[in-house]
């Protein structure tokens, strides 16, 4: 076995975008490493959310560079850097309320298939739409439900269901925006295990408010303030950090 | 004719077309405003307001004028209420669905139109101006009706001004518009601002017809005609945009009416439509809006 | 699964085979009516692609119908050419006028795209009507002898035949009913569906959703214009009252009477649709009072067509 080496799977530099007169990313500069789980964090239009749309491709920048694995995806529409493994969770659950549980995921199944005789081949070249729509299912605890529209799901459910969709795409990078937010207590924690068990070679990005929840999980944690990167550590220096103690934490 | 007089003539066409025009125009962006639906029946509504101008004046019979008046109060009054009933049975049971609205005053055009053929008959009919007389320029004699038109076009328009901006209506109004839900948490009888604003709709469009019924003939099919040019007039304003509208109807009313007189009305049609289609596929905003951020 | 898949294939199978019986029975008036039903279903059929299953509501589809209609008839009034080759022929340009109509005006979504289709509409009218030295305009052109009849394999066909009409109707209804069904079954009805009821979503897992519309707006015109060529030439007459709103609106009232977003739905409701406007136009002048009443209930009370309300109620493997 060759020892791995920590490869940048995706690296920006000195994106900016503005809306209006206000500056919503400023200046960022932010690598990930293949396999971790990032956390960022900020106060509430510390530019988050800005940040994951250039990376996701829902927003343009207005400067600066995007790279993923290896090639500049700037200037690429979002469907493509979806193609590439950029997987998108909405903050506002996004799924197809109207249609059963199995094709909202099988939505997805059928983009991994369509993409796999390319640069991405199935682990295995038999899985089928069928066992790709049921092992999502199974991982995210939704196989009782499948012939039930999605919009008769509750919305701990409808959460879990927006993943499962995203699973199915097996994407590289997963952004998770607010993933936490209306979920109870034992939610919570469900979803915690549910992350653990789906990162195995996965690079997670999770946009929270839920500070116990982030540290719990990240690898590393970003700390987002007025557009700018404040800070950035593994969780116990983050902790640690006076600035961001000051700013953030309100201590 | 000279050319001077002969662009004099047409520019006087010009503008009591966009005269009438921004009335009904007036209407429907009103209503696409406050509702964000597309009233395909607007046409239509016009097209009564001048059937039953016809039916007024038509019944009484002293002085044409008499009967006139009668019509400017009597017709936007029934189809005002004929429209805030249809928007409170029908549209209102369909939640003002956008695509849905469309399909439903489809279906509204169909039965109004062809309601008014079996009540009206298929035939044209003139109306009498309420009063002769003459404006004689040196080179032509122009209809002091038509420019009256054109008058009491400006002082409806200044009336509704008054309303939206001055009035408690208009207050509802323009809070329902920009934000409906927050309007529901305050109170505001959302469903009746909609009724009213779907009504108020249709009586400018019914106010326009009387305006243009001593001068055209009222006809079942008279409101085609101007739907369409209500629709461009809206689009090139910039949709939902009432000082956009008003430009556009200026605009517009006036160089279909010099247009006309040059080109063949089928290939200025023609151009116009496929323009307005181009505006709103690749500049939304329309050429007189603000474009929102 | 499977097992639905079936059935709701024998369903599709038996009211094929209804209708290739149907003429033993029917007198040559109800047969003549029938044809021309067919043909709007296959419009309809074409439309329902765009419609139902892509989401996108045109009101402006008579163009591609008289888009198909002209292509074919007016190579053959005016350059003599064979009926099959011109029906081909009309098959690419509505094709063609798909594609480009729909790059165009798919930028544009809701009710700008409503508005949109409807103008693009109305210049094709506008278009029939000022070219009226070549199209006939509203008078029309009724197509010469000679593309009364041609040969295909070396079989004579005649198309002053009633029976020979009816079942050419019959074919390609059923050959576009088949197509129709494979594709929204497959894959591509998978994507069309997911744009029609989540786009951001589909966008975001990597579809590319502006292609997946454009695919619909192509094949829904294509089978538009099909049937305004078939209309054409079964019927040896093209006019322009075929590119009018009117047929517009109507091949969307056929759709959502017989239920969106089903592959039957548009062809029953266009039985029932003419057969109730026929009914009406025997009795009154005003028949288009019908028309207007039925879009309203329906819009209102049965936005999902009769087979949109059943499959909802009791068969949901309809597809």
């Amino acid at each position: 076995m060759v020892a791995v080496v920590a490869v940048s799977l995706l690296s920006t530099k000195k994106l900016n975008r503005r809306f209006g007169g206000i500056t919503a990313v400023r200046d960022v500069d932010l690598s990930l490493e293949q396999g971790e789980i990032r956390g960022i964090i900020g106060p509430n239009g510390a530019g988050k959310t800005s940040l994951v749309n250039l990376l996701s491709g829902r927003l343009a920048p207005d400067s600066g560079q995007i790279v993923f694995q290896g090639i500049d995806i700037t200037g690429q529409p979002a469907w493509k850097r979806a193609r590439l493994g950029i997987a998108y969770a909405f903050q506002i659950t996004s799924i197809y309320p109207g249609l059963t549980v199995f094709e909202n995921v099988a939505i997805g199944a059928q983009m991994r298939i369509q993409q796999s005789s390319k640069s991405r081949p199935l682990p295995d070249q038999k899985r089928s739409l069928e066992e790709i729509v049921g092992s999502c299912l199974r991982l995210t605890g939704l196989d009782w439900s499948r012939t039930q529209l999605a919009v008769e799901l509750a919305y701990g459910h409808q959460r879990l269901l927006e993943i499962a969709i995203n699973l199915a795409v097996d994407p590289v990078l997963f952004i998770l925006d607010e993933p936490t937010q209306g979920l109870s207590v034992d939610e919570i924690e469900e979803f915690t295990d549910l992350l653990k068990r789906i990162r195995s070679n996965r690079t997670i990005i999770l946009i929270e408010h839920n500070l116990p929840f982030v540290m719990n999980l990240a690898d590393r944690v970003t700390v987002m303030d007025q557009g700018g990167i404040l800070a950035e550590n593994d969780p116990k220096g983050i902790q640690m950090d006076a600035r961001v103690k000051t700013t953030y934490l309100g201590e | 004719m000279d050319l001077g007089p002969f662009l004099l003539l047409a520019s006087l066409e010009g503008l009591v077309q966009a005269a009438v025009l921004s009335l009904s125009a007036l209407g429907l962006c009103l209503v696409f405003g406050v509702l964000r639906v597309v009233n395909v029946a607007h046409g239509e509504f016009y097209m009564v307001g001048a059937v039953i101008a016809w039916s007024v004046s038509h019944a009484l019979s002293g002085h044409p004028l008499l009967g006139f008046l009668a019509a400017l109060l009597v017709a936007p009054l029934l189809v005002g209420l004929a429209a805030f009933t249809a928007d409170r049975v029908i549209l209102r049971k369909i939640n003002h669905n956008p695509e849905a609205t469309i399909v439903a005053t489809i279906g509204m055009l169909y039965v109004i139109q062809q309601s008014v053929l079996i009540g009206f008959g298929p035939d044209a009919r003139a109306m009498d101006p309420p009063f002769y007389f003459h404006i004689n320029f040196p080179w032509f004699g122009y209809s002091g009706y038509k420019l009256s038109v054109i008058l009491m076009a400006a002082a409806l328009l200044l009336m509704v001004w008054y309303v939206i901006s001055r009035t408690r209506l208009g207050l509802l109004m323009r809070a329902t518009q920009i934000d409906r839900e927050m309007a529901q948490v305050f109170g505001i009888p959302v469903g009746w601002v909609y009724g009213l604003v779907f009504a108020a709709g249709a009586m400018l469009a019914a106010l326009g017809a009387v305006l243009i019924a001593p001068i055209r003939q009222v006809h079942y099919l008279m409101g085609l005609d101007p739907l369409l040019m209500s629709f461009i007039v809206v689009i090139v304003g910039g949709l939902g945009s009432i000082r956009g509208a008003l430009l556009a109807a200026l605009v517009i009313g006036m160089s279909d009416g010099i247009i006309s007189m040059f080109f063949s009305p089928t290939l200025a049609k023609m151009i116009s439509t496929l323009l307005v289609a181009l505006v709103l596929i690749f500049k939304p905003e329309g050429l007189f809006g603000q474009r929102k951020s | 699964m499977d097992n639905s898949r079936k059935r709701s294939l024998t369903l599709h199978i038996g009211v094929l085979a209804f209708l290739f019986l149907l003429p033993f029975v029917l007198p040559d008036y109800h047969q003549l009516t029938i044809t021309r039903i067919m043909i709007l279903a296959i419009f309809a059929l074409g439309y329902n692609v765009l419609f139902g299953y892509a989401g996108l509501l045109s009101l402006g589809h008579a163009m591609f119908f008289a888009c198909g209609l002209y292509a074919a008839g007016l190579p053959i009034y005016h350059l003599g050419w064979a009926v099959p080759s011109a029906f081909l022929f009309a098959i690419a340009v509505s094709a063609l006028a798909a594609a480009l109509i729909g790059a165009i005006a798919l930028r544009t979504q809701g009710v700008a795209f409503m508005i949109v289709t409807l103008m693009f509409s109305q210049v094709v009218y506008l278009t029939t009507l000022y070219f009226s030295d070549t199209t006939g305009g509203d008078e029309g052109l009724v197509l010469p002898g000679h593309a009364r009849s041609f040969e295909i394999l070396g079989m004579q066909v005649d198309l002053t035949s009633p029976q020979v009409r009816y079942y050419i109707a019959l074919g390609l209804l059923s050959a576009s009913a088949l197509i129709v069904y494979r594709w929204v079954n497959g894959g591509l009805g998978r994507e069309w569906v997911a744009v029609r009821e989540n786009e951001s979503r589909t966008r975001m897992l990597g579809y590319n959703t502006f292609l997946i519309k454009l695919k619909a707006m192509v094949i829904s015109g294509t089978l538009s214009g099909s049937a305004g060529a078939a209309y054409g030439l079964l019927f040896a007459y093209i006019g322009s009252t075929f590119a009018t709103i009117q047929y517009s609106i109507d091949v969307l009232l056929f759709t959502l009477l017989g239920g969106v977003g089903t592959v039957l739905g548009p062809i029953l409701g266009s039985f029932i649709m003419f057969y109730l406007i026929d009914f009406f136009s025997e009795h009154t002048t005003a028949y288009l009072l019908a028309t207007g009443v039925a879009l309203i209930l329906l819009i209102m009370y049965f936005p999902l067509g009769v087979l949109g309300t059943l499959r909802k109620k009791w068969l949901p493997w309809l597809p």
